[in-house]
């Protein structure tokens, strides 16, 4: 590689050093099992390493997938016959409910994600991934989260309106309990948890690989992990945004859903399949990440078709947003908005099958090594692919017109979901033990546990397929006698106990053979060829490798003993702190030493106190809603705090005598990318608005009023565009002092007065609507245009938090010329904010009314 | 539950069960994606087939086999080019057919207005101009070979309209005017169900559609017509009935005629009308289901019971533990012979 | 299949399905802004030969990469899905 194809002017011969041979001093281990150590006991809330904190999130997991399991086996015993008494109707309604949002929302988004927060530090070569303290806020939430709304179901509190939650059966008219705010507010921030690992993930695999991972030598896992995070933050605003809006309607009747009033119920449907199909694939692409992963190992041969896949990974990505509407078939869309639908449903097809003969080429093209990952993998294959038929089946509009709502797409769901990600994940808890356990899981068992399982599976559901063409619908608690439905719903419950069968003998092995440890694991018992299987402590492997190659540990036998010896990159701390490497994006070439920040209670307390901050509003508990919130946010600020350290040393050796700076600030900066992934979920979410506005006005532009005279308009606009201004300059006034010099008050007071632009055009924008004679309760369009507003005002009040936060570290001395990571994160947010601001409010004074 | 025991009756061997319905239609809109449905039946034997033989070769096939499967010719052959070429074929097939099925309504063909409630059918019939002609509930007459243009509305949230044997389900969607056309070409009664989740007993809403030989539908509608308009004939109407309509088995009691009016003048004082409508009566409730032609129906709550004086008797009075959650309260305060005589009275509301 | 030498290969990657995903989104905007009417094919129709141009112009921008090669097989899946949303204003 010439120096001419470098991205940051790194120079390629450099790598020609490694292996370093010369001897390294005593005690580099010892300092790094030091510096990493993880806090015992009680300790561990304050800890935030992914190699545990990811064990602990996909333990979690799990354990809903197990509870939600229980709830579905409670539903087979109550369909086994006709007309049965084991639960009843409201019951069952909870029931199924439960299980559908639990799977997907506690099981299937968060277990992946925990796979990928606890694979990809050691996969990728970093010492650990960017934002170890957002991880465990994340964690902590899902776990406090999950569990309280999990625990609803006891006091028949549970939601009852499906995991889709349609209004206006979920509006208050007809849901008037707390059990759907349970759903709206319990859910709504299970999702900040996703995102706040999706960004994580995005910032990790982009910028903390390796030297010498370049994109196309990336682990496929981790290709799948990046298209998942981008999904992530593009999908889980819609269903942010459609949960408030059915949680505004439900507090406070602004009716964005009620057609009396200008709303519709569809605008929901549109919002939540916009989150809910690109979900589908969301779950899908990690698993299949892990399944090019596994079949390259149990042939032992390189993916075939590596590049093939990442096509197809990036492929799904894109097309699978265009799809969401295929559940909406038979509501009545106009005939060529069905068949774009339609279109693009086969459209998405393609990367599928691209993938499924990548990996089938795999393994005819190595030896099969029979194991239980083996078994899973290509039991995966065949059911994935059965699932995958009947979607396109239900992609065909006139066929979905029999099939939807049927038991037909029970079964489709569940072999897509088992067969796409539950029987890969089970596989890959089969391949991957070894890496966190101190024994290997028992092959044999595993064997068993894949017969039960996969033969439960399609006892289970093949016969789904007929139940939905006999008629019988979908979340129904029981059916009548003599329509042939006896059989065949018998058949399902018997194989559902198989699945429990098979997912207990697993229980059964876990609890024999699975010692969690981050460094003395049973080690590579597969015999892969990545990096998850070097040598390695909770700092990952001791050095940090030059990757040469797709499989390093294949091609370089040597590679073991060489990072374990220290022979590469970082062999030791050079700061005597927590640091990773962070490397470009496309050619992972060194760029900078990011400081990683150690334990700390406050992503835990924070976690704790959003949670009790959600589940008062659920109880209409306001004012003490309020007193967590405060904390909440003190919690995180102080976290944050310790996330821009001021460093004394400015560059370091990270070994070879390569000197790369510390914590830099920037475009180039981790903390950089991190804001412009929030930036684009803040966007999407706007843009939902925005599309719920326009949406509404499309169906009952009879019930809109004009908007307030043009001068308005552009004061509005004039102040928004002067909130965007003073935020870049009181990043360039830092840049203009000498350096050296402490930044005075000048800076933050410029932030500060931005945000109170953004303030006033919030109320001008609020008072003129009002003036001008709209009410959020009145019309679609009120409630539209107060909730974007409101939305730009929770932005613009965190840019005044953020303003004073700012402000406080001036005073402290901590902004120093010529840049400051904080003064970076906070004008851009507040510059972010102001534009948007004027977007928002511009496209909505955009249109007629009468 | 204390549903009565209705085993393979003959009323509902009509409706349900083998063969499954979506794979029997009874019309053009149901038949054309029969054939769909076993294409890609077919399509997915095949597919899956390919796929189970492809791993049988790459685990176990002779090395020259496995050698052929395993490079990246083969994922463009079959990861590629062959979904491709068969996914090009199925779009055009199910955009025509989407065309075919939703073809443009001439505004000539018989209307029919069926509003979705939780959790039953209000069914009206209209005439040209779009006036409420006859009501009805939880059923749906048509004559043979004649296309009917179904407009669907709501009154409270989403439900879906779903015969299998006559077409694909359409939503109820409240605010929204949903059309759906059906045709039945042969004569027969065809069970259909509320598709979408609408809560509580959702799993508990149920129609009949009935399609009649063009002779036999007029005789049915003039009945009804004549039903509707002069309430005065009842209570005993004697004359032809369609052969369609259940003979319902009158026990042979002198005292029918006293009875039935006395179950009249419990239905009024014990407020029925409060909620239900009986043509020519002061009955004109509207949030429940039309009784003006009870006694002739199929079913009752929402096509899951069969019609005949035992099962009326146990709905008025305890139909919530038939129905758990359905909106009609219990009248357990009503003796038997109380329950009867509204029975009987409501029988001869035809 | 070619390497990912440079930045190229993947941005050419991500413009295609990025044109895809505009030209999908004006096609059902227009469906849904006119229902029923030929406005709605019509002005599917001009976008999708305006994302073909496009497309065209980014496989001639990439310097005609090979259909095996990553920005290839991206321009071309992004293609098909870009003519197969063509398809139901023709004959949908």
């Amino acid at each position: 590689m010439a120096g001419r194809e470098s991205e940051t002017c790194f120079d390629h011969d450099l790598y020609k050093l490694f292996p370093v041979h010369a001897p390294r001093p005593e005690g580099e281990v010892e300092e790094l099992d030091r510096i990493w150590k993880a806090p015992t006991g009680w300790g561990l809330l304050k800890g935030i390493n992914n190699n545990y904190i990811g064990f602990f999130h996909l333990s979690t997991a799990f354990l809903f997938f197990l509870l939600a399991g229980i709830l579905a086996l409670g539903m087979r015993v109550q369909l086994a016959a006709p007309l049965q008494d084991f639960l009843p109707q409201e019951t069952y309604n909870q029931f199924f409910t439960m299980h559908g949002t639990m799977m997907m929302f506690l099981f299937a988004v968060p277990a992946v994600e925990a796979a990928g927060m606890l694979l990809l530090p050691q996969m990728l070569g970093a010492r650990e991934l960017p934002f170890p303290r957002m991880a465990a806020y994340g964690f902590w939430m899902f776990l406090i989260g999950g569990l309280s709304f999990f625990t609803s179901i006891f006091f028949s509190l549970a939601p009852s309106g499906g995991w889709f939650m349609y209004p206006p059966l979920t509006s208050i008219a007809f849901s008037p309990e707390i059990n759907t705010d349970f759903y709206l507010l319990g859910i709504g921030f299970i999702e900040i948890s996703a995102i706040a690992g999706a960004v994580e993930i995005i910032v990790g695999v982009l910028r903390s690989r390796a030297p010498g991972m370049t994109l196309d030598r990336m682990p496929i896992f981790a290709w799948a992990m990046l298209v998942f995070g981008v999904m992530i933050i593009l999908a889980f605003p819609a269903i942010i945004a459609a949960t408030s809006l059915l949680e505004l309607e439900r507090a406070f009747n602004w009716p964005f859903f009620d057609p009396t009033r200008g709303g519709d119920p569809l605008l929901w449907q549109h919002l939540f399949w916009f989150f809910g199909h690109p979900e589908v694939y969301i779950i899908f692409i990690p698993a299949a990440g892990m399944m090019s992963m596994m079949v390259a190992t149990i042939a032992r041969v390189p993916l075939v078709g590596y590049r093939l896949n990442v096509v197809a990974l990036v492929a799904t990505g894109f097309i699978s947003f265009g799809v969401w509407a295929h559940h909406m078939f038979a509501t009545g869309m106009p005939r060529v908005s069905t068949g774009y639908f339609s279109a693009a449903s086969m459209a998405v097809s393609l990367p599928a099958g691209i993938q499924v003969f990548c990996w089938i080429a795999t393994l005819a093209s190595g030896k099969i090594r029979w194991s239980a990952p083996a078994l899973f993998v290509t039991g995966s294959i065949v059911t994935f692919t059965i699932g995958g038929l009947t979607g396109v089946m239900l992609g065909m509009v006139p066929f979905d017109w029999q099939a939807h709502d049927t038991h037909f797409v029970v079964a489709h769901l569940h072999y897509v979901l088992i067969g796409g990600m539950v029987m890969p994940l089970f596989g890959a808890f089969y391949y991957w033990a070894g890496m966190t356990s101190k024994n290997a899981l028992s092959d044999r068992l595993g064997r068993w546990v894949f017969a039960l399982f996969f033969s439960g599976v399609h006892i289970t559901f093949l016969p789904m397929h007929l139940t939905g063409f006999l008629g019988m619908p979908r979340r129904v608690y029981t059916y009548l006698p003599g329509r042939d439905l006896d059989l065949v719903n018998l058949i399902s419950t018997i194989g559902a106990f198989v699945i429990a069968a098979g997912v207990a003998l697993f229980l059964f092995d876990l609890a024999r053979n699975f010692r969690f440890t981050a460094a003395e694991s049973a080690g590579n018992v597969y015999d892969a060829g990545t990096l998850e299987w070097l040598p390695a402590g909770l700092y990952s492997s001791r050095s940090l490798p030059l990757v040469k190659s797709r499989n390093p540990l294949w091609d370089d036998p040597d590679l073991a003993e060489d990072t374990q010896e220290g022979r590469y990159f970082l062999p030791n701390s050079a700061t005597g702190l927590r640091e990773t490497i962070i490397t470009s994006p496309v050619n992972a070439e060194p760029q900078y030493l990011q400081i990683i920040p150690g334990p700390s209670p406050f992503p835990a307390a924070a976690a704790f106190l959003t949670a009790a901050f959600f589940l008062s509003l659920t109880v209409q508990a306001y004012g003490f809603a309020v007193f967590c919130g405060v904390i909440a946010v003190g919690c995180m600020l102080r976290w944050m705090w310790d996330s821009d350290p001021p460093v004394e040393q400015k560059t370091a050796d990270i070994g070879g005598g390569i000197m790369v700076p510390i914590a830099i600030t920037g475009p180039k900066s981790h903390g950089w990318w991190g804001l412009n992934v929030l930036m684009v979920v803040m966007g999407m979410i706007g843009v939902m608005m925005l599309f719920s506005y326009l949406y509404l006005f499309g169906i009952h532009p009879d019930v809109w009023i004009a908007a307030p005279p043009l001068e308005q308009t552009l004061g509005i606009l004039a102040l928004f565009g002067a909130t965007t201004a003073l935020a870049w300059l009181s990043r360039r006034m830092l840049a203009w002092r000498k350096p050296g010099i402490p930044a005075g008050q000048l800076p933050w007071i410029t932030a500060a007065l931005a945000a109170t632009c953004s303030a006033l055009a919030v109320y001008w924008d609020w008072s003129g609507w009002s003036g001008a004679g709209l009410d959020p309760v009145a019309s679609g369009q009120g409630a539209t245009v107060f909730a974007a507003v409101g939305y730009q005002g929770c932005l613009t009040a965190i840019s005044a938090l953020l303003a004073g936060y700012l402000g406080f570290r001036s005073g402290r001395g901590l902004i120093s010329p010529p840049a400051s990571v904080t003064l970076d994160t906070v004008a851009r947010f507040i510059g972010y904010v102001g534009v948007q601001g004027a977007v928002l409010a511009f496209v909505i004074r955009l249109l007629p009314g009468g | 539950m204390s549903l009565p025991t209705c085993t393979a009756s003959t009323m509902f061997d009509a409706l349900w069960g083998w063969p499954p319905p979506v794979l029997d239609p009874a019309g053009p809109y149901a038949d054309s994606v029969t054939v769909l449905a076993w294409a890609l039946f077919g399509m997915g034997v095949i597919v899956t087939s390919v796929v189970v033989a492809a791993l049988w070769v790459a685990a176990k096939g002779p090395e020259k086999w496995r050698r052929r499967l395993g490079g990246e010719r083969a994922v463009w052959i079959g990861g590629i080019a062959f979904p491709g070429l068969v996914l090009t074929v199925l779009l055009v097939w199910g955009l025509l057919l989407t065309a075919s099925l939703t073809e443009e309504i001439s505004g000539d063909e018989m209307r029919v207005r069926v509003t979705g409630h939780m959790w039953w059918f209000d069914v009206e019939y209209l005439d040209a101009d779009g006036d409420v002609l006859l009501r009805d509930a939880n059923e749906l007459h048509l004559p043979v070979g004649e296309k009917v243009v179904l407009e669907l509305l709501s009154d409270d949230v989403i439900h879906s309209f779903w015969v299998p044997h006559l077409s694909g389900k359409k939503d109820m969607v409240p605010g929204r005017l949903n059309e759906l056309l059906v045709q039945a070409d042969r004569p027969g009664r065809f069970g259909g169900v509320c598709a979408e989740y609408c809560g509580g007993p959702h799993a508990l809403m149920g129609l009949v559609a009935v399609a009649h030989e063009a002779a036999e539908w007029e005789v049915w509608l003039q009945a009804r017509l004549e039903g509707g308009d002069s309430p005065a004939a009842l209570p005993a109407r004697t004359g032809p009935m369609p052969a369609v309509v259940r003979e319902t088995e009158l026990p042979a009691r002198t005292d029918q005629a006293a009875a039935a009016t006395a179950g009249r003048a419990l239905f009024m004082d014990s407020g029925c009308g409060a909620c239900h409508r009986v043509a020519g009566t002061e009955a004109n409730g509207l949030a429940g289901p039309d009784l003006t032609h009870v006694g002739a129906r199929l079913t009752l709550g929402a096509g899951i019971l069969p019609n005949h004086r035992g099962t009326m008797m146990g709905w008025i009075g305890d139909s919530q533990s038939i129905k758990p959650g359905n909106r009609m309260p219990t009248y357990d305060r009503l003796s038997a012979d109380e329950l009867e005589a509204i029975a009987i009275w409501l029988e001869q509301q035809r | 299949m070619q390497d990912f030498r440079n930045h190229h290969d993947f941005r050419t990657l991500s413009a295609a399905f990025a044109i895809w995903a505009a030209h999908f989104t004006l096609l059902w905007a227009a469906s849904i802004t006119f229902p029923g009417e030929p406005a709605a094919r019509w002005l599917a129709l001009a976008f999708t030969v305006i994302a073909l141009a496009a497309l065209a112009w980014l496989y001639l921008r990439a310097g005609k990469p090979k259909l095996g090669s990553v920005a290839g097989l991206g321009l071309a899946i992004a293609t098909v899905g870009t003519l197969y949303d063509s398809v139901p204003p023709l004959i949908g």
